[in-house]
C-alpha cells in the first residue's frame, strides 16, 4: 500500500470521525432538550402543541369576547343568570342527565327550560337539601318534628318511594345544640349502598350512613365530596382523596392547597377541583398532572380570594361540570335589607365557563423572553390568546420559579447580555424589575422607546404617569414597569405629634438628628427603633437621586447634611441608642416614632392590607402601643417617595411583530390584568388598584379600607424615582458601614467617602 | 544529477507542507469560525456604535476610551501589576527551580503545582481566613502589639500579587526545571575550570542557555497576570479597591452594561499591546540566543 493510499485512507476516516462528532452531537442537544429540568439555564418553551391536528379535537366554539349569554359563554360580569335563594334550599343545585336543577317556586325545576321535574308541596318547609341521583330518583332531607329523615321519589311521582329516618343524625344535631338544624346539611348525594351527607359545623364533615340509617363512616375537615359508582372523592383542606367507604385506606392522595368545591363528571370520567386560582382537572385514577382549565382574574373578569368569596365579596358556593366542556360556578350574594329586624335577602348568580382544549396551530405569531416562569405572564399570555384567538405567543423561560432565578441572576444577566448582542431575544423581554440592569439598558437601542405608545393609551389617565415618567432617561422609556413596590414603615402618629414632627416632610437625616438632639434632652420618646443597619440603608436609598446623579454620572457624597447624618448615626449606633424591640428594656425607654419594617406592598404573597392591619394590631396590642402604616420617608430635597418597578417589559428593536407586541403590553396594563392576583406589587393602573381595593375590603370596615387607600394615594401621587440601582447603593454603603461598625477608630470617614466615591467613580465610568 | 536531485527534494518537501496543511485544515476552520472571524467581527465595532443600528463613528471609540477614567486606572493598574508580578514570579521561580536542581525526588517539584489543581474558592476560603481582618495573621500579630492591619483592603495590591504567586510560581518552577535538567553535566565540568562562583555559573552559563525557555515563561506569566480576574472577582466582586481595578474588570462590567463597543476597543487594545510585548520578547530572545 502506498503513501497516497494511506494518506486517503486517513483522510477519509477523518472525515468521517468529523461528521460522526457533530451528528452525534446535534442529536444529544437534541435529547438534552427534551429532557430539560428546571436546573438547566436552557430556555424553555411554553405553550407547545403540535401542529397537527388530532381526531379527539374538540368541535369548534365560539371564545368571543362579546355579550354572553349564559348559554354560550364565558364568565365576565355581564354572563350571568340570577336567582333568589334567601332560603338555604334554594341554593342547592343539582344535575340529572346532563341538565342542572334547582329549587323555584317550592318546585324542582330544570334550569334553563324552567320545565318542573318535581312539585316539593308541604314538603318544602322541612326540606333542607335535595338531590337527584343518576336514577332520576329525587332525595330529600326532612327535618320534622326534631327528627331528621330522607324520602326518595320516582321520577314523576309525589309518593316517596322510600324512607330513611337517620336517628343518629339527630342524635348528633342535639348533642352539637345545633340551633338551625334546617342549615345543618349543605350537600347530599346517594348511591344504592350509602347516603354521603356534609354536616356544617365549624368544620364540615362528611358523614357516610347506610341505608338503614347508621352511620358508617365520618371524615372531618371535609371541604367537599362527590360520589362515583365504586368510590367517593374528597376534598379536605390539604388533600384530594379517593375512597372507598368500606375501605380504612384511601385508594390514593393528593396535597391540593387552596381547593373548595369539587364535582365528578361521568361523562369526561374526570375530577374537577375548583381552587382559589381556578379550576383543575385530575384524572380518576390521580396519576396523571393536573390540568389547568379556567383560572380567576384571567379567564373571568373576577379575582378570587383566600375565603373562596369573588372580587367583589360573594361566596363561591356551586360547582357543575356538563359534558358540553361547561363549568357552572354559583356566587351567592347576602344583601342586608333591615338591620332590626335583621332581614337579608340571598341571591345566587350562576356563570357558566366553556374551557378550550389546547388546540393546534401551525407557528407561534412571536416570542416573549423571560428569565422564570412567571405566573402573572402565563396568565396574561392565555388570557391573551383567549381574546384573540389567531395569536399564539411563545414563552422561552430560562428558570421555573422566580426564586431559582433570583439565584442565579448574575448568570443570567451574563448569557442574556450576549443574547441581546446577537438578537437572540424574542420579540418581548420581560425582566425581574427589582434587578434590572436599568441604566445600561437605557443607553442602548437594543429596545423600543415606548413614551409616545404609552401616551396615546386611552387608559393614560389611569396610569401612574409618576411612575411611567420616572422610569424615562433623558425622555425615553425603554421598559415598561407593570407594578410597583414601594417600602412602607410603622409610625406612631400620636408621638410624632406630641414632639411636634411633620412626618410629610421628615427626612432619614432630620430624624437622626432629631433623634442626637432627645437623647441629650434624655426624651423618653425615640424616633427609630433599629439596630439592624435598617436606618442606614435607608438614607441611602431614600437619597440615592441626591447622592448620585446617573444623567452627569457626579457623586455627591460630601454635602453636610449627609456627612452629619453619617457622624451621627455612628454615634448613635455606639451609644445604643437603637433597641429592635420595645420589650428590650433599657435600650428603650418610651415610645417609638417609626418601627423598622423592611418590606413592600406585594398583592402576589396575597397578604391584603387587612391581613397587614390585623398583624400590626397584634403587635400594638402586645407592645401596648399604637402604630400605623405609613409610607417611606421622602429623601431630604426631593421630598418625595422612591418606588421601584416589580417586573418591566421591553420590546426588542429587532422584532418584526412590533405592533403586536405592544398590544400584548398594553393589555397588561388593561385593568383585566392589572387587578390579577399574580400581578407583584400594587399596580401601575390606579383605577384597576383602587377597584381592587374597593372589592378587597367590601364589607370591613370603612375606616381600614380609606386608611389603606389614603396610603396608596400618597404613595402613587408622591413618586420621585422609580429606579432601582442596588450595586449603586452597595458601592457606597459597604465602605461606610465598615466605618460605622468600627469600634478601633482606625478607619476614618474620609476614608471610606473616598472608597465610596471610588466605588462609584469606577461604576459611573465604566 | 545534484541539480534533478535537488529539484525531486523540493517538490517532495511542497507536497509533504501541501499535505500537512489537509490535515491541520479541520483545526484551522475551528480557529477561524470561532476565534479569528469573531475577532474581526469585534474589531469592526470598534469604529461603530449602537446595538441594532450600527453607526460608523470613525475612531471615536478610541478617543473616548482613552479619555475614560476607569480605563485608564484599569490600564495603569494592569501594566503596574505586570510590570511588578512578571519579574518576581520569574525570579522566584528561578531560584526555586535552582534549589530542587540537586533534590533527586520529583515530588518536591510536582508539589508545587497544587494551588493549580486545589478550586479557586477553596484557596480563597483560606486566604481569607489567613488575612482578613480577623483572620490568623492578624491574630498572631495581635499578641505582639496593635497590629491589626486592613490586608485585603488597604493592601490589597500587594494581597493580589501574593495570590498571583501561588498561583502561578509552581507551575513557572517546573518549566524552569525541566529547562535547567536538559543542560548538560559537561558545562559546568568546563566553567569550573574558570570558576567556582555558582552566581557567575547561573549568569553567564545557565541563563543564556535557558533564555528561550525564560522567554516562554515570561510569555506564559503575563498571560496569567490576566487570569487572576477570578479569584479577584471572588474576592471582591465586580467593583475591587481602586488599586487593583484591572482591564478584566472593565471589560466584563462593560460586557454586562452591554456597551459592546466599548468592550470590543479595550480588548482589541490589549490583544494588540499583548502582541507587541510578545514580539518584543521574541525580539529579545533572538538577541539573548546563546552561539
Amino acid at each position: 500500500m502506498n503513501n497516497k493510499i494511506k494518506i486517503g485512507i486517513l483522510s477519509g476516516l477523518l472525515l468521517v470521525i468529523i461528521i460522526s462528532g457533530v451528528l452525534l452531537l446535534k442529536h444529544k442537544d437534541n435529547r438534552q432538550e427534551e429532557n430539560l429540568t428546571s436546573a438547566n439555564p436552557t430556555p424553555i418553551t411554553e405553550n407547545q402543541t403540535s401542529p397537527t391536528k388530532t381526531e379527539s379535537q374538540e368541535p369548534e366554539k365560539s371564545y368571543k369576547l362579546d355579550t354572553i349569554s349564559l348559554s354560550t359563554g364565558k364568565f365576565y360580569e355581564e354572563n350571568y343568570a340570577e336567582l333568589d335563594v334567601t332560603d338555604e334550599i334554594k341554593a342547592s343545585i343539582s344535575i340529572f342527565n346532563d341538565k342542572l336543577y334547582h329549587i323555584e317556586e317550592r318546585q324542582i325545576r330544570q334550569l334553563d327550560t324552567k320545565e318542573v321535574y318535581f312539585e316539593l308541596g308541604s314538603y318544602y318547609q322541612n326540606c333542607c337539601c335535595f338531590s337527584i341521583d343518576q336514577r332520576g330518583i329525587v332525595w330529600l332531607i326532612i327535618y320534622e318534628n326534631e327528627e331528621f329523615y330522607i324520602l326518595g321519589f320516582e321520577p314523576n311521582t309525589t309518593e316517596p318511594k322510600k324512607k330513611i329516618m337517620l336517628s343518629e343524625f339527630t342524635q348528633r344535631i342535639q348533642n352539637d345544640n345545633y340551633m338551625y338544624p334546617l342549615s345543618s346539611v349543605s350537600k347530599m348525594q346517594i348511591d344504592e349502598k350509602y347516603i354521603y351527607m356534609q354536616y356544617r359545623l365549624a368544620s364540615n364533615f362528611l358523614l357516610i350512613f347506610d341505608h338503614s340509617g347508621n352511620l358508617v363512616r365520618e371524615i372531618e375537615n371535609c371541604s367537599d365530596f362527590w360520589i362515583e359508582q365504586e368510590s367517593v372523592f374528597v376534598l379536605t383542606d390539604i388533600t384530594l382523596s379517593r375512597l372507598i367507604v368500606e375501605e380504612e385506606q384511601s385508594l390514593w392522595e393528593k396535597t391540593i392547597f387552596g381547593s373548595c368545591l369539587i364535582y365528578y363528571s361521568t361523562a369526561f370520567d374526570q375530577i374537577f377541583v375548583l381552587t382559589r386560582n381556578g379550576i383543575e382537572r385530575y384524572d380518576k385514577e390521580g396519576l396523571s398532572e393536573p390540568k389547568t382549565l379556567m383560572q380567576f382574574g384571567t379567564d373571568t373578569s373576577y379575582t378570587m380570594d383566600d375565603s373562596f368569596r369573588l372580587s367583589d365579596g360573594r361566596l363561591i358556593v356551586n360547582f357543575i361540570v356538563t359534558s358540553d366542556a361547561s363549568i357552572y360556578i354559583g356566587a351567592k350574594e347576602v344583601k342586608i335589607i333591615s338591620e332590626d329586624p335583621f332581614l337579608v335577602q340571598e341571591t345566587l348568580t350562576l356563570y357558566r365557563h366553556q374551557w378550550k382544549e389546547d388546540e393546534p396551530f401551525d407557528e407561534y405569531t412571536y416570542t416573549i423572553t423571560a428569565p422564570y416562569k412567571d405566573p402573572f405572564l402565563v396568565q396574561a399570555i392565555r388570557a391573551y390568546e383567549t381574546r384573540h384567538p389567531d395569536i399564539h405567543i411563545k414563552l422561552e423561560y430560562t428558570y421555573e420559579t422566580r426564586e431559582e432565578y433570583l439565584e442565579h441572576f448574575l448568570d443570567y444577566e451574563q448569557a442574556f447580555s450576549l443574547r441581546i448582542m446577537t438578537g437572540d431575544i424574542g420579540d418581548i423581554v420581560m425582566w425581574g424589575g427589582q434587578i434590572f440592569p436599568y441604566s445600561s439598558i437605557c443607553k442602548t437601542d437594543a429596545f423600543l422607546d415606548l413614551r409616545q405608545r404609552v401616551k396615546e393609551l386611552e387608559i393614560y389617565e389611569d396610569l401612574n404617569q409618576n411612575v411611567l415618567e420616572n422610569m424615562e432617561i433623558n425622555q425615553q422609556l425603554y421598559a415598561l414597569p407593570i407594578s410597583m413596590w414601594y417600602d412602607y414603615i410603622w409610625v406612631d402618629e400620636e408621638t410624632a405629634e406630641r414632639n411636634g414632627i411633620d412626618l410629610e416632610t421628615l427626612t432619614y437625616a432630620k430624624a437622626i438628628e432629631l433623634s442626637v438632639q432627645w437623647r441629650k434632652e434624655e426624651r423618653a420618646d425615640r424616633i427609630f427603633d433599629d439596630n439592624t443597619g435598617f436606618i442606614l440603608k435607608k438614607l441611602f436609598s431614600t437619597n440615592l437621586p441626591q447622592l448620585v446623579d446617573l444623567e452627569t454620572r457626579s457623586i455627591h457624597l460630601r454635602q453636610d447634611w449627609f456627612l452629619k447624618a453619617l457622624e451621627q448615626y455612628k454615634e448613635l449606633l455606639h451609644a445604643r441608642y437603637f433597641s429592635n424591640s420595645k420589650n428590650d428594656g433599657p435600650y428603650l425607654m418610651g415610645n417609638r416614632i417609626i418601627k423598622a419594617v423592611s418590606g413592600y406592598r406585594d398583592r402576589s404573597v396575597q397578604i391584603s392590607y387587612v391581613q397587614e392591619e390585623a398583624f400590626l394590631k397584634r403587635f400594638n396590642n402586645e407592645s401596648q402601643i399604637n402604630q400605623k402604616y405609613h409610607p417611606d420617608l421622602c429623601g431630604e430635597y426631593a421630598r418625595n417617595i422612591r418606588v421601584y418597578p416589580a417586573e418591566v417589559y421591553l420590546i426588542s428593536s429587532r422584532s418584526t411583530h412590533k405592533e403586536e407586541a405592544w398590544d400584548f403590553l398594553s393589555f397588561l396594563l388593561d385593568p383585566i390584568m392589572q387587578k390579577n392576583s399574580d400581578l407583584k406589587g400594587v399596580a401601575v393602573n390606579i383605577k384597576a388598584e383602587k377597584e381592587l381595593f374597593d372589592a378587597q375590603y367590601r364589607g370591613y370596615n370603612n375606616t381600614v379600607n380609606e386608611e389603606g387607600w389614603k396610603m396608596l394615594e400618597k404613595v402613587y401621587k408622591a413618586v420621585d424615582f422609580s429606579y432601582w440601582e442596588p450595586y449603586l447603593i452597595m458601592d457606597m454603603m459597604t465602605p461606610i458601614s465598615k466605618w460605622v461598625e468600627d469600634t478601633t477608630g482606625k478607619l476614618t470617614l474620609e476614608d471610606a467617602l473616598t472608597q465610596a466615591e471610588q466605588n462609584l467613580s469606577l461604576r459611573l465610568n465604566e | 544529477m545534484s541539480k534533478k536531485r535537488e529539484i525531486s527534494l523540493k517538490s517532495y518537501r511542497r507536497r509533504r507542507e501541501n499535505k500537512g496543511l489537509l490535515f491541520i485544515l479541520p483545526s484551522l476552520l475551528g480557529v477561524s469560525i470561532f476565534y479569528i472571524i469573531p475577532f474581526f467581527r469585534s474589531l469592526g465595532y470598534t469604529f461603530t456604535q449602537g446595538i441594532v443600528h450600527l453607526k460608523f463613528v470613525y475612531f471615536k471609540n478610541f478617543t473616548d476610551l482613552f479619555q475614560n477614567s476607569a480605563f485608564q486606572t484599569a490600564l495603569k493598574n494592569t501594566g503596574i501589576f505586570i510590570l511588578a508580578g512578571v519579574p518576581i514570579l520569574i525570579l522566584l521561580s528561578l531560584t526555586l527551580s535552582l534549589l530542587l536542581e540537586k533534590e533527586s525526588r520529583h515530588w518536591k517539584r510536582f508539589a508545587l503545582l497544587t494551588p493549580m489543581v486545589i478550586p479557586g474558592a477553596a484557596f480563597l476560603l483560606g486566604f481569607r481566613s489567613m488575612f482578613d481582618s480577623y483572620g490568623a495573621v492578624n491574630t498572631i500579630l495581635s499578641k505582639f502589639g496593635d497590629f491589626n492591619t486592613d490586608f485585603l483592603g488597604k493592601h490589597s495590591f500587594l494581597m493580589l500579587i501574593l495570590i498571583y504567586l501561588i498561583k502561578n510560581v509552581g507551575y513557572v518552577t517546573v518549566i524552569f526545571s525541566g529547562a535547567i535538567s536538559t543542560i548538560s553535566k559537561e558545562y559546568l565540568e568546563v566553567f569550573r575550570l574558570e570558576s567556582s562562583s555558582g552566581i557567575s555559573y547561573v549568569r553567564r552559563v545557565l541563563l543564556p542557555l535557558i533564555a528561550p525557555m525564560t522567554f516562554f515563561a515570561v510569555v506564559i506569566a503575563i498571560m496569567d497576570c490576566f487570569k487572576v480576574y477570578r479569584e479577584m472577582y471572588i474576592l471582591y466582586g465586580d467593583i475591587p479597591p481602586k488599586e487593583i481595578y484591572m482591564l478584566q474588570h472593565f471589560m466584563n462590567n462593560n460586557f454586562l452594561k452591554l456597551n459592546y463597543q466599548r468592550l470590543s476597543t479595550a480588548a482589541f487594545l490589549v490583544v494588540a499591546v499583548i502582541s507587541f510585548l510578545i514580539w518584543l520578547l521574541l525580539r529579545l530572545q533572538n538577541r539573548f540566543r546563546p552561539e
